[in-house]
């Protein structure tokens, strides 16, 4: 049996759920769920990345801040004329450079020092775009960003803006799933279950761990400014730590193994405050008993009902190969 | 040329010297049995040896280039592969999976290949596929390494060092725990792999009759000192041997 076998049967159930998603539009009553899709695409983007850090072995409660620097730099080139669809990578390079950076300094801090130090940073994101006002506007932020416009198609309203950022999202979510199935996928998973034996086997764990953390916060910078052109504005509290947790909790609910898990999270935690909003002050509430509840019955994630189930699969198969064996 | 020159190796962690100024060679070709009472140093000179804890003083040659001090990555790609007595395998994965992410680093040309080929993982199952014939693991791949025994678990260790086909591979208590069949596998394994694939071996091993069987060579390690570097028959005979791990009355008496 091959490792990498996928079933036609989540071939079929990957193109129904691309299609469901990119037909939207027809059937959604009104625009309000066209608006809550577009930013589950970009919350699937930012969980993504976030996915990418954990499944070297991170935890980077900075998440917000590399969205919030992302933004800003995108806001500010394109205010200054230069076209959005370019300033959003540029956004996503620059995020990745800081990354790469500070990672380089802070991933040899292990477990709970990376996690603060990310932590200050993202703290220390915020404090600059509120202090430098006279570039970011300080607590004001930037209003009239331009929109992200392509080859004179502008993505002003909703309808037009939600087929770019599932574009976006599709896209990277069929390269987080490449990076998966890749050499350095296997090596950052390696990293994250046993790094000294990892590496023992001759792998640069320290750099895989980097990487990781380059590739993850370079999505969010992307992320970030991509939220900023649909939202056309961008302000100190648009990534604060409270983002950065949510993040984590879609991250967690949904599963951390795989690219499945990252999209569950998305999908049931995304227009979750908005169904609660009708429950008045219980909204809270309900909110922080359903993640504990999930927590409690599924801590591997929702996603992981799903391998339960494929693991139980392999087991009867390997079992009946065994009994096969030992029989003849 | 030796394959492996230690030369006046020291280690101390604050005012404790686990290892004191130990020197010896390992030849191609070799098995080279390191025993020694607890705590005599064996594991600290084997962290010092693969890159896992820095020399305090002194040099470690591997193929005539110097490797004291150098990450542990580095020196496995070099050829020097070594094995822990703990949580040596991935538990989560299966044991396939365990022995391919053995094969990564000395296999790979850079991060980035196998992005959009396959070709990779097919290499990388081939040889680990190899690596588990040898091992009679064969019938255990889709399984997950947790499910497996104790005895399993140590082969499957040893299997994953060896997939990033080392020239010499350094062995940490590979029988500890085992019952005796176990042990007894373990050593027809790994004497087997040394026919097969030509690899020196180093091991540090409490269990003597596995030292006797195995070894062509013993150096004895107490206190952080060398005492004694010769045949299995010379060094069971040594009196300071003897005395180090029977005490002096012993050999009063």
């Amino acid at each position: 049996m091959n490792l990498s076998t996928t079933k036609p049967m989540s071939y079929v159930a990957v193109a129904v759920a691309v299609i469901l998603a990119v037909l939207l539009p027809w059937f959604a009553p009104n625009q309000f769920y066209i608006h809550l899709a577009t930013v589950g695409c970009i919350n699937l983007m930012l969980v993504l990345g976030l996915a990418i850090i954990a499944r070297a072995g991170q935890l980077s409660m900075g998440h917000g801040g590399f969205a919030l620097v992302g933004g800003y730099v995108s806001a500010l080139l394109s205010m200054k004329g230069w076209p959005p669809l370019l300033t959003l990578f540029v956004a996503g390079v620059t995020a990745a450079v800081i990354a790469a950076a500070l990672g380089w300094i802070i991933l040899r801090l292990r477990g709970v020092y990376f996690v603060l130090v990310a932590f200050a940073f993202s703290q220390i994101a915020v404090l600059l775009a509120l202090d430098m006002s006279s570039i970011t506007g300080g607590a004001n932020g930037l209003v009239g960003v331009p929109p992200i416009s392509i080859f004179g198609y502008v993505l002003r309203a909703k309808p037009q803006f939600y087929p770019f950022a599932l574009a976006c999202a599709l896209t990277t979510l069929l390269l987080t799933w490449l990076l998966y199935r890749s050499p350095l996928g296997t090596m950052m998973a390696a990293t994250a279950e046993n790094q000294r034996l990892t590496e023992s086997s001759g792998i640069d764990t320290h750099r895989v761990q980097v990487i990781a953390f380059t590739i993850g916060s370079g999505i969010a910078g992307f992320a970030g400014a991509l939220s900023t052109h649909y939202l056309r504005f961008i302000s100190p509290d648009s990534y604060t730590f409270w983002e950065s947790v949510s993040y984590l909790t879609m991250l967690v609910v949904g599963g951390r193994d795989g690219v499945l898990g990252p999209v569950i999270g998305v999908v049931v935690l995304t227009p979750l405050p908005e169904l609660l909003r009708s429950t008045e002050g219980l909204q809270h509430i309900i909110y922080g008993t359903m993640l504990v509840l999930c927590l409690m019955f599924v801590p591997n994630g929702l996603a992981s009902l799903v391998q339960t189930w494929r693991s139980r699969q392999r087991l009867a198969r390997t079992s009946a190969a065994v009994v096969a064996e030992e029989v003849t | 040329m030796s394959m492996l020159e230690v030369d006046s190796l020291k280690r101390s962690f604050g005012g404790l010297v686990a290892v004191r100024n130990v020197s010896f060679k390992v030849d191609e070709g070799d098995f080279l049995g390191l025993i020694g009472p607890n705590g005599a140093g064996k594991t600290t000179l084997f962290n010092v040896i693969s890159g896992v804890l820095r020399p305090s003083a002194g040099t470690v040659r591997f193929l005539d280039r110097d490797i004291s001090g150098q990450p542990a990555n580095r020196t496995v790609r070099q050829g020097l592969s070594r094995t822990f007595q703990a949580a040596t395998v991935y538990p989560e994965a299966t044991v396939i999976e365990n022995v391919a992410r053995g094969t990564l680093g000395s296999s790979l040309t850079g991060l980035w290949s196998g992005f959009f080929s396959r070709k990779w993982r097919g290499n990388a199952e081939e040889k680990a596929y190899h690596a588990l014939d040898l091992f009679g693991l064969r019938r255990r791949v889709d399984l997950k390494a947790r499910e497996l025994s104790y005895g399993e678990q140590r082969r499957l260790g040893v299997a994953i060092a060896l997939a990033s086909e080392p020239k010499l591979l350094m062995l940490d208590e590979p029988v500890a725990g085992l019952n005796p069949e176990e042990a007894a596998e373990l050593a027809s394994v790994l004497r087997r792999v040394k026919s097969e694939r030509g690899v020196t071996m180093v091991m540090v091993e409490h269990h003597m009759r596995t030292v006797m069987g195995l070894c062509n060579r013993v150096v004895v390690l107490d206190h952080g000192t060398l005492i004694a570097d010769g045949t299995p028959a010379d060094v069971v005979s040594n009196p300071l041997v003897i005395e180090a791990y029977l005490g002096k009355e012993a050999v009063d008496a």
